[in-house]
């Protein structure tokens, strides 16, 4: 143990100590000297405690706890078979832990996290913890385990690695573990692949031209001579399947000559396969070029029936045309950059998904696609635009706010779902999709069955002005069992009859069990022009499901029956949407031409045929709008957004609508400037984009040229990269030499990077598209431990490569101290000496006073003692005068009887009357007591206790019978 | 010293006179709260059905499927699961008096006959509208010539008779809320009057009826106050024929008298000793105590009575 001061200058106090003293003795006037010594002691041991307590006085143990933390890879280089091997080996050797050991897990790929923080008793099943495995980054993983050590503690780390990193430097790490006194042991995971083929990377031009032919270049590598298979693809059509030679140690590059007919984004794909190959994950690798042609558009049609004509329209105009249905729509960005615009006619929301939405916002933003929204009963609000990516990206708002008065709606959900599994999860993310379609002057409730009140109101019918509000009373929803749906019901219908509103709507979601509500209600509602629309999920019977759909059917709504909860959020959307009906306008009317725009260039004023409806909107701020339906509500409007540039135009262009259009000869003209002017624009003169992956860094380089082939300097090009996680970046390129611009970011996650560099101005763009392709994690670039790495850690940091024969948990790290505060105790003790420095101070006594209160603690000792032996001599009945009395009297009694028997008898023999004794009769025989030591009285004792006399009474007693027998 | 020694007692005296007792501290009337959610012995998720049979024995069935049984000391004694609940669980079931057990097998549209040992015994019932044949039977009760009587809802709403051999006898009731109509009845009981008594639920009230299914009287109404009634599920008689009805919507237990009239509430909605959270279930449990299924609590509470 030893002793240390946390704050040691603090000590430079004690020098006060001595005026202190000084001071102390000036200022005790009238005190003894005695006294006077005893108080500045007692200050000056107060004086020290306290500086000591400041200076942080602590007491050191020595630590002999030891805390180990296990490292395991759990990389995609690593074998699954390898860790498990891993884990039962540190299971096992955890048994050999000592009392005062601890044990942790760290699990690491291209990042760390702690699976177990050290514990006495430690043992692992599986691992739990989810990391990205497709990096391997020890440096990280070291210091995180340094910072996690409990204090105070011996350390040491178990590093189980094959030792393959890719991110980050653990060497540095390890010389941090030195520093911090915590060696590193090292378990080698042996990986030797002997047999892998891979393809290293695919070479395709970003750009050509149409029906050039260019080489597409592959390069492989293996650990063996073998023949290998072969595929390249185009667009998932097989352009090559052959069977080609690999070696061992030479470079196996095979050319693949490719002409492309058609414009657009083509994609390539390169599949190897080698018998015994021993890893697949690095067999497959991906490319693309872009080649420019006539518009290509995807034209998605919402209309099942009375579809437009315009497809077959546009083509003749010389745009390519990809027709598809909502449902064919594509999933990721990457199928998309093949268009230069995206066509909406008529699409639902709920025909399409949110991230679908994502995609089309992020395509017309960062790609510069463009984007065309036809109208129709189904888009704009009534479609559910309301609140999505979508309308984000249009230059309208599906809010009607030009109006005095409004048309709006109010909706109602019931809900009825703890029967189902996250059933009120469910409930929550269904209210939600229902309140992101309502718009501001809508009405929304919500009914329950909650936990403590019965039925009630999460919230009553109420504008949507504060989402955020009523999206928190959402989030808190826990809904019941609910016995009956009459209850319900019945509180919705009356409060949606106090409500003035264009359309007013139920929707209950339930398994159908709750009691079936009286018909007589549900009639009563719908004459009210309140329809019910029911969603049945996971009901007990069919019955259940029946009755559910009766009341849909008696309220004229919709009745849904999902089995696949997924499609819940849509169908409370498209129910939702039923509210939006209000901003459809089907009356005749006659476009307005109001303001000039190149997108209506050839088209004059009053030339527009008449429509027979629109849905209305509001054109955002910086949207132009040449063309106005009634009430000056936007036809056509459009507006830049990003990169790209979107129209809105909120009519249709079927029979519905517009009959009149169809007719019109100038109908196609119309639809193809719309469309033309949308199209994404690309950068012309001579732009080369060449990329480069080395390790996680990608490298963009752009060659700029004019149509003379000189270099175009002083660009600003600016590159917007979507990543396969669809996380956006930004960059800039920087000239690095004349005509050439570059730069560099982060490609860490497998998969396609889309990219498209605009090289005009930000409100005039010129736009080149491109795409990055990292076709596997560079974990398996390496087929072999590196344990040359890991043998630099083990002795970088103090530890040693591990062996069967070592001991993990032996206590040979550098000692550790385990500080101890003690300053409460100095504290506490200085407390008490200040009350005795009070007393001592405030009572006054002598020399004399003491020696008199020590003689009266001692005698009172002194009494107690006596007490205790008396108690433990005399028996248990105690002993009382009385009881004395009586017994003496007894036997003085028995003693006379017995005396005057014997008088009696000489009588009888002798004649003679015997004389009384006059010591007898004065003093009575003694009394039975047993003879007992005399036990040593005090004066005080023996002077205050009454049976102090009766002891001398019996003493004289005693003193008269002894003079007796002496005669 | 004295003054302030006067001081303290009186600052003491006058903060123990303001402090407001937790309406949930109703310490007095509770004798123990046992069981904690989870779905290992002794613990209980969603509790619905619960029963005392005559050696104090209990009897709780959850939404895990398993009839849990305790020693009248409340120590786990044994269990067993059900045949099938992924539908849903039994909302009621009764202990004959020759301890058998009769599980009101709600959503399989059939009765249960258990031993004490968990051994299944026998089955009976089937979906359909008539003859014996039922949808959600609720629960079940035995009169003391074993006759076996069963509430039902989900369109037919009524009270079914068999005999002791499972045959079907008679049926009444049906959908309304006339008197003799039922909507949800979720619980039965017989007294020693020889009257069965029906949770009538989503009419908010108590019904009474003879063995032969003659309407006697009712009583109880929509409400909160003394007398009145929210979602009755469950309902139990004691020996002086006392009724105590466990409340679903008031979150409560309310003691009436044999003639009907309210004479004690236990229990109020929350989540602290003393408080319920929609339950489901009553018995009597012992001379002087009710045991509750504290259902949205995953718990049971023991009332004494008083």
């Amino acid at each position: 143990m030893t002793v240390y001061f946390t704050n040691p200058w603090v000590l430079l106090l004690m020098i006060t100590l001595i005026p202190l003293v000084v001071l102390t003795a000036r200022s005790l006037i009238g005190i003894s000297g005695f006294r006077k010594c005893v108080i500045m002691i007692f200050r000056s041991l107060l004086f020290l405690l306290l500086v000591c307590a400041l200076a942080g006085l602590k007491l050191a143990h020595k630590s002999d706890e030891l805390a180990v933390f296990f490292l395991l890879d759990v990389s995609k280089s690593i074998p699954r078979h390898k860790i498990q091997e891993a884990i039962d080996w540190i299971n096992e050797v955890s048994k050999t832990m000592k009392q005062n050991d601890s044990a942790g897990l760290v699990v690491f790929g291209s990042e760390p996290s702690i699976e177990k923080n050290p514990v006495k008793k430690f043992s692992i099943k599986q691992i739990q913890s989810q990391v990205d495995d497709n990096r391997t980054d020890i440096a990280s993983a070291l210091r995180l385990c340094l910072a996690a050590f409990p204090e105070h503690t011996q350390k040491k780390i178990v590093l189980i690695t094959d030792g393959n990193e890719n991110v980050g430097n653990a060497l540095d790490s390890a010389y941090m573990a030195k520093s911090n006194k915590t060696p590193i042991l090292v378990k080698l995971i042996s990986i030797t692949a002997k047999q892998d083929v891979r393809i290293e990377k695919m070479v395709a031009p970003q750009s050509s031209v149409k029906d050039a032919p260019f080489d597409l270049k592959v390069f492989l590598s293996t650990q063996y001579d073998t023949r290998a298979k072969l595929r390249i693809f185009k667009d998932d059509e097989l352009i090559l399947d052959k069977t080609v030679p690999v070696a061992d140690g030479k470079k196996n590059l095979y050319t693949v000559r490719v002409t492309l007919p058609d414009a657009g984004f083509h994609r390539f794909k390169a599949l190897i396969e080698a018998p015994n190959d021993t890893i697949a994950d690095n067999n497959i690798a991906y490319s693309f070029t872009y080649v420019k042609d006539i518009p290509n558009v995807l034209f998605v049609e919402g209309n099942p029936i009375d579809q437009t004509l315009l497809p077959p329209l546009l083509s003749q105009e010389k745009i390519h045309i990809d027709l598809i249905e909502p449902s064919n729509f594509p999933e990721s960005l990457n199928a998309l950059i093949s268009y230069d615009c995206i066509v909406l006619s008529n699409v639902a929301m709920d025909k399409l998904t949110f991230r679908q939405m994502e995609i089309i916002e992020k395509a017309v933003h960062n790609l510069g696609i463009g984007l065309v929204v036809i109208g129709g009963d189904q888009a704009y609000g009534p479609g559910g635009y309301q609140d999505t990516p979508l309308e984000s990206a249009l230059p309208v708002s599906m809010e009607v706010t030009q109006r005095k008065v409004l048309p709006n709606g109010a909706l109602v959900i019931i809900l009825h779902t703890c029967e189902i599994p996250q059933g009120n999860s469910w409930a929550r993310e269904i209210t939600l999709a229902a309140l992101r379609v309502l718009s501001r002057k809508d009405y929304f409730g919500v009914l329950y069955y909650g936990a403590m009140g019965g039925e009630q109101w999460l919230f009553k019918p109420t504008l949507c002005t504060n989402k955020a509000k009523l999206i928190s009373l959402i989030k808190n929803v826990v809904p019941q069992d609910m016995p009956t749906f009459d209850t319900t019901l019945r509180m919705a219908y009356n409060e949606l009859m106090k409500l003035n509103t264009y359309v007013k709507h139920i929707v209950i979601i339930s398994d159908g069990d709750p009691a079936t509500p009286n018909s007589e209600l549900i009639k009563k509602i719908s004459k009210a022009k309140i329809t019910i629309s029911t969603v049945v999920i996971n009901p007990h019977s069919q019955r259940d499901a029946n009755v559910m759909g009766a009341i849909a059917k008696l309220g004229k709504g919709n009745f849904y029956y999902p089995k696949d909860y997924n499609k819940l959020p849509r169908i409370f959307t498209k129910e939702a949407m039923v509210i939006r009906k209000s901003a459809i306008f089907e009356k005749p009317f006659l476009p307005q031409y109001v303001s000039y725009s190149d997108i209506l260039a050839g088209f004059s004023s009053g030339e527009f045929p008449q429509l027979l409806g629109y849905v209305s909107t509001t054109p955002k701020d910086t949207a132009v709008v040449p063309l106005i339906a009634l009430n000056e509500d936007p036809l056509l409007a459009m507006w830049r957004y990003g990169l790209g540039k979107a129209i809105a135009f909120t009519s249709d262009a079927t029979s519905r609508w517009a009959q009149h259009w169809i007719q019109w000869d100038k109908f196609d003209k119309f639809w193809a400037q719309v469309i033309r002017w949308a199209i994404r624009e690309t950068a012309g003169g001579n732009y080369m984009v060449s990329t480069s992956t080395e390790g996680e860094t990608t490298r963009i380089v752009l060659d700029a040229l004019d149509n003379n082939g000189y270099f175009i300097n002083y660009l600003q090009p600016h590159a917007t990269i979507v990543d396969p996680e669809f996380q956006t970046y930004e960059l800039e390129l920087t000239q690095i030499s004349p005509g050439k611009y570059a730069t560099e970011f982060k490609t860490t996650t497998p998969g396609n990077y889309m990219m498209s560099i605009n090289v005009g101005e930000k409100d005039k763009p010129r736009i080149i598209i491109g795409g990055i392709s990292v076709s596997y994690s560079p974990e398996f670039n390496d087929s072999h431990s590196n344990e040359r790495l890991l043998q630099e850690i083990a002795r970088s940091s103090g530890g040693a490569m591990i062996t069967p024969e070592t001991n993990i948990f032996l206590h040979n790290p550098p000692t550790v101290w385990q500080p101890q505060d003690i300053w409460q105790y100095l504290v506490a003790f200085a407390v008490i000496l200040l009350l005795f420095d009070i007393f001592v101070r405030r009572v006054v006594f002598g020399w004399a006073e003491v020696k008199e209160a020590y003689m009266a603690v001692a005698a009172q000792f002194a009494k107690i003692k006596l007490l205790i032996q008396t108690r433990r001599r005399v028996p248990a009945t105690v002993q009382t005068t009385s009881t004395l009395l009586k017994r003496r009297k007894e036997l003085w009694e028995k003693r006379q009887l017995k005396e005057q028997t014997t008088s009696e008898l000489l009588k009888k023999l002798k004649g003679i009357e015997p004389e009384p004794d006059e010591d007898i009769v004065a003093q009575p025989s003694e009394p039975a007591v047993k003879k007992k030591e005399k036990l040593p009285v005090s004066p005080e004792v023996a002077s205050s206790a009454p049976e102090t006399q009766d002891e001398t009474h019996i003493q004289k007693l005693l003193d008269a019978k002894k003079r007796r027998k002496k005669r | 010293m004295k003054r302030f020694a006067f001081i303290l007692t009186l600052c003491i005296l006058i903060g123990t006179a303001c402090h407001k007792p937790n309406p949930g501290d109703k310490r007095a009337d509770i004798v123990t709260v046992f069981g904690s959610a989870g779905t290992t012995d002794g613990k209980f998720s969603a509790p619905r059905a619960l029963e005392v049979d005559s050696e104090g024995n209990v009897y709780i069935i959850d939404k895990t499927g398993r009839v849990q049984v305790f020693n009248r000391d409340l120590s786990f004694k044994y269990s067993f699961v059900l045949p099938d609940y992924s539908k849903g669980t039994p909302t009621g079931f009764c202990i004959s008096p020759d301890n058998q057990i009769f599980i009101a097998d709600t959503h399989y549209s059939r009765i249960l006959v258990y031993d004490t040992n968990g051994n299944l015994i026998h089955s009976f019932g089937q979906y359909g509208d008539s003859g014996g044949k039922m949808i959600y039977p609720t629960d079940v009760a035995i009169d003391k010539d074993g006759n076996i009587y069963v509430s039902e809802y989900g369109k037919n709403d009524r009270i079914i008779k068999f005999s002791k051999d499972y045959v079907f006898v008679k049926e009444w009731g049906g959908a309304g809320t006339e008197q003799g109509k039922f909507q949800r009845p979720m619980a039965l009981a017989i007294d020693r009057r020889a009257r069965l008594l029906v949770c009538d639920s989503c009419n908010h009230r108590v019904q009474v009826f003879d063995l032969d299914g003659n309407f006697i009287t009712s009583f109880g109404s929509v409400g909160k106050a003394p007398g009145e009634l929210k979602y009755p599920y469950d309902i139990s008689v004691d020996a002086e024929g006392n009724i105590y009805v466990c409340e679903y919507g008031n979150c409560r237990v309310q003691k009436f008298s044999p003639d009907g009239k309210s004479l004690a509430l236990f229990g109020e909605a929350g989540r602290n000793p003393g408080q319920l959270n929609a339950p489901w279930g009553v018995a009597l449990f012992g001379d002087n105590r009710i045991i509750v299924a504290d259902t949205g609590n995953n718990r049971m509470e023991i009332f004494r009575l008083e």
